[in-house]
């Protein structure tokens, strides 16, 4: 029988489950905020009431319009992938569809509000990890920093204060949340509680690309931009162990988190908070600049001006590699609908406008050459080595991503 | 390139709305999305005491008297997780069924699938 008291106090929650959590592997690293029973309860619960909306609901929308109404409207001569706005407002007669846009709203609510629940009782913990790890990596915060409106103008993806809340010196809480969100977001698929999968299909993306210039002159310099808490940088660091790697976003919070994230996982990156319109690096600094998901979250005045920046800041012979969501180039009439609500009820303003922007022609008109764009199978692991699968046959998200890559020309 | 991811517009498809607004859905009432919000709320607190009750049978069963600290203590096994994620599911499934039931439904039913696509703004009426 336990001897174990009935009540705990409180202040000792975060230090007892850093002992009692060191071997889960949800937690993934020493910074991974701290859940008490009922909380990992509540985000498992989340993952599962996602996977219904989107597995098991979400499929028999796809059915309704790309098997049954656009065959129909084709018939008529009409294009349902052109009319989707009407075929948007006319689902809302199906009572099923209201209750599925209205759930899918509340499940994302629910996973930010449940999430946040474990941050703030792990924090006192995660500064004093931050703190035993503040040698390695650094972090540059700009008081004087402004983000850019199309990143302040809504809470992207609706995470409450978004990218940029902060509330001041040795604030990590943004970035917390953030992290131990991501995994519930992607349910997993992005490499489990690491989220590293899109770093590592980056990584195989060069390798499979730039075979020889890997084997004659690996990267030396790279930089992520709009690097969040540095999911993928950090797994370029570990893919260019060599390399001196940098990782830029909007948010102190997100940075000072991604620093001491990084640190805890014995990899040294330099973060600084700035916009990937303009940095404050010299020219030609980089060998490699990388963004993971990043462009569909810009305007379409910032995706011309991130290009042109890439190529300011790469030498002569270096590689510029943008991660993309593949799901955004498929042009079905349902995709264009599932991609109306989200830009309207997940806070994507521009995810519409990312599915018909051509980011290879935008690559080609900042001065890249070789600008190939395609999908990269992903992997959990990169390896020089592997026979390359960069290809131009399209995929589920996850299982592949949509790559634009090219090469600054030699002068 | 096309041009409407035009920040400078709201009635472009690039920033869609301002600071503060509500997106609505189409044809929703404000009752009936409020009562959808508290089903999933309550169906949440059922499965987080579902699991919370499973870990105190799985201590007693070791034995153990399922106090704060022990549960709070308890790690499950990848089985374990396995089974009640699956046991989650489920209960989704049984509480989400009436709607999986009227999609269901749609898909066999012609003359509302084309009510879908002959008429205009019908969400709206």
């Amino acid at each position: 029988m336990s001897t174990m008291p009935k009540t705990m106090p409180k202040t000792e929650f975060a230090t007892d489950l850093s002992v009692t959590q060191a071997g889960d592997p949800s937690r993934a690293h020493p910074m991974m905020p701290f859940t008490r029973h009922d909380e990992a309860a509540r985000h498992a619960h989340v993952v599962a009431f996602k996977n219904f909306l989107m597995r098991q609901l979400e499929p028999r929308w796809r059915t309704l319009i790309d098997e049954k109404v656009a065959p129909q409207m084709a018939q008529s001569g009409r294009d349902a992938a052109t009319e989707y706005r009407e075929l948007e407002k006319n689902l809302g007669t199906v009572p099923a569809y209201r209750a599925w846009q209205t759930l899918m709203v509340a499940a994302q609510d629910e996973m930010w509000r449940s999430v946040t629940e474990s941050v703030d009782h792990s924090l006192p913990e995660l500064q004093r990890i931050e703190a035993a790890n503040a040698a390695l990596g650094s972090v540059r915060i700009n008081p004087e920093f402004k983000a850019p409106r199309y990143l302040t103008a809504v809470d992207i993806h609706r995470m409450p204060g978004g990218y940029h809340a902060d509330q001041g010196e040795g604030d990590l809480r943004q970035g917390a949340i953030f992290d131990k969100a991501a995994a519930l977001y992607h349910m997993g698929r992005n490499g489990g509680a690491m989220n590293d999968l899109r770093g590592h299909t980056i990584a195989q993306h060069f390798f499979d690309r730039f075979e020889s210039m890997n084997a004659e002159n690996p990267p030396k310099r790279i930089l992520d931009l709009g690097c969040t808490v540095g999911h993928s940088t950090v797994a370029l660091a570990q893919n260019f162990p060599h390399a001196e790697v940098h990782g830029v976003d909007v948010g102190a919070a997100l940075l000072r988190y991604a620093r001491a994230r990084s640190a805890s996982l014995g990899v040294s990156i330099h973060y600084s908070q700035q916009s990937a319109e303009r940095t404050d690096f010299a020219d030609g600094y980089f060998d490699m600049v990388v963004s993971s998901a990043v462009l569909h979250e810009t305007s379409a005045k910032a995706a011309p001006a991130i290009m042109r920046e890439c190529w300011r800041l790469l030498r002569p012979g270096g590689v510029m590699i943008h991660l993309e969501v593949p799901l955004r180039f498929d042009a079905s009439a349902w995709n264009r609908v599932r991609g109306w609500f989200e830009s309207v009820h997940n806070n994507e303003p521009f995810w519409i406008g990312a599915q018909k922007t051509d980011f290879a022609g935008l690559a080609a008109q900042a001065g890249f050459a070789e600008v190939c764009a395609g999908y990269q199978p992903s992997v959990r692991q990169a390896d020089p080595t592997a026979i390359p699968r960069f290809t131009s046959t399209p995929g589920p998200v996850h299982v592949v991503w949509y790559m634009i890559s090219g090469i600054k020309p030699q002068a | 390139m096309t041009t409407d991811r035009n920040d400078s517009s709201p009635e472009s498809e690039g920033l869609i709305f301002e600071p503060g607004a509500t997106a609505r859905i189409h044809g929703s009432q404000p009752d009936i999305a409020m009562l959808l919000r508290m089903v999933a709320a309550l169906t949440e607190e059922v499965n987080v005491l579902r699991t919370r009750l499973d870990t105190h049978e799985r201590l007693a069963e070791a034995g153990h008297a399922p106090t704060p600290l022990s549960v709070e203590s308890h790690v499950p096994s990848p089985e374990v997780v396995a089974e009640r994620i699956a046991e989650g599911e489920a209960l989704i499934a049984r509480v989400m069924h009436s709607v999986v039931e009227d999609a269901d439904g749609l898909l066999q039913d012609e003359q509302r699938i084309r009510a879908l696509w002959q008429d205009s703004q019908r969400g709206d009426s």
